[in-house]
């Protein structure tokens, strides 16, 4: 089960209004490298591990993607809340605010809608950790992009830890892949 | 895109960071081992265990929060970024400061022990972490409120009480 604890996995406190980073940070949230894809595809893909190993790890790291989600949509809701309707139009953010005010909704950084066939589930282990080391992959290089994009310390650190922390995913992924294929799965 | 020299710390003054702080659960520190001493241990199925007088295996649960990572290793800095220390502004800040560190060794050592669960020295942090982020959380919560809903045993249900994570705390910044 799923429980709440009061608190980010990491402070968040943006203090200037960027609504031309909100609208590219949300690609983590709703995009295809974000990290409710990741969340979805781990927390799909854990039922069907052969051992214990699998299911513990999935288990785990999609229970701490969830929390990420948390983060960008921390950032982008700071990034946006104060903003007026003159500032909202200078940063191409109007179309989306007549469909959505300035509500989180999780698409990418063009507003394309998040979509399940973002990623796979397969039940074949082999298969099932290689897309997800891709996916961590894919994540800090988004991650990285970002990062390029801006120059707020404020939204630089969490971009960095969470960028940290898709290359730890990673690892234990291709650990846990090299393990599988020792053991013939 | 470029950086201001004093806006980030350059990766040359990371072990005058290290010895700035006063570890608390992690082992005593050495001096970096400089060698790329990243092991196949996965094709083994063993733990990641090199065990080497100048090397230390886990960070500091200070240093392992400003990274993302407990495992020393695993850091891989981009281009010339690396951490900026976080400094609490006020009482609230650091009391809540030693629980995100905490909180994230634990996450951070139970990926980890997922996978290797015989290694003893990995799981001896982490009940050690277990124990302190208890208690930081206890701290924590005796002036401020509930971090989980099972704690609201005071004299109101304060655990829907604003401030929520998301919410912009306008006076007070970590950075």
């Amino acid at each position: 089960m799923f429980k709440y604890e009061k608190k980010l996995n990491y402070p968040i406190n943006i203090s200037k209004k960027d609504l031309r980073m909100a609208k590219l940070l949300l690609t983590q949230f709703g995009g295809a490298n974000g990290e409710l894809g990741a969340t979805l595809r781990y927390f799909s893909q854990k039922f069907t591990m052969p051992d214990e190993k699998g299911r513990a790890l999935l288990n785990d790291i999609a229970t701490e993607e969830f929390g990420h989600c948390e983060m960008i949509c921390t950032m982008v809701h700071q990034l946006t809340k104060d903003a007026t309707i003159e500032e909202l139009k200078e940063a191409g953010l109007d179309a989306t605010y007549a469909d959505h005010g300035k509500a989180i909704y999780p698409t990418d950084a063009s507003g394309v809608p998040f979509t399940v066939t973002y990623f796979a589930s397969t039940s074949d282990p082999l298969a099932d950790l290689m897309e997800d080391m891709a996916a961590e992959q894919k994540a800090r290089a988004t991650y990285e992009n970002l990062i390029e994009l801006t120059n707020d310390e404020d939204i630089i650190r969490p971009l960095l830890f969470l960028r940290q922390r898709e290359i730890v995913h990673y690892n234990r992924f291709k650990e846990l892949f090299e393990y599988y294929e020792s053991k013939g799965y | 895109m470029k950086f201001d020299n004093d806006k980030f710390i350059f990766n040359d003054e990371l072990i005058e960071i290290e010895n700035f702080y006063n570890t608390d659960v992690s082992l005593d520190l050495h001096q970096l081992n400089n060698d790329n001493v990243y092991l196949n241990s996965y094709k083994k199925n063993e733990p990641y265990n090199l065990k080497h007088d100048s090397y230390q295996k886990f960070c500091s649960t200070k240093e392992g929060f400003l990274k993302g990572n407990m495992l020393k290793h695993e850091f891989k800095p981009y281009k010339n970024l690396t951490y900026l220390p976080i400094v609490p502004k006020n009482a609230r800040e650091a009391k809540l400061l030693p629980v995100y560190e905490y909180d994230h060794a634990i996450n951070d050592l139970n990926l980890y022990l997922d996978l290797y669960p015989e290694d003893q020295e990995a799981f001896d942090l982490f009940k050690k972490c277990v124990m302190a982020f208890k208690n930081a959380k206890r701290e924590y919560e005796s002036v401020y409120g509930p971090l989980c809903v099972e704690d609201t045993l005071g004299s109101s249900f304060n655990w829907s009480q604003d401030p929520w994570p998301w919410d912009k705390d306008g006076e007070s910044k970590y950075v």
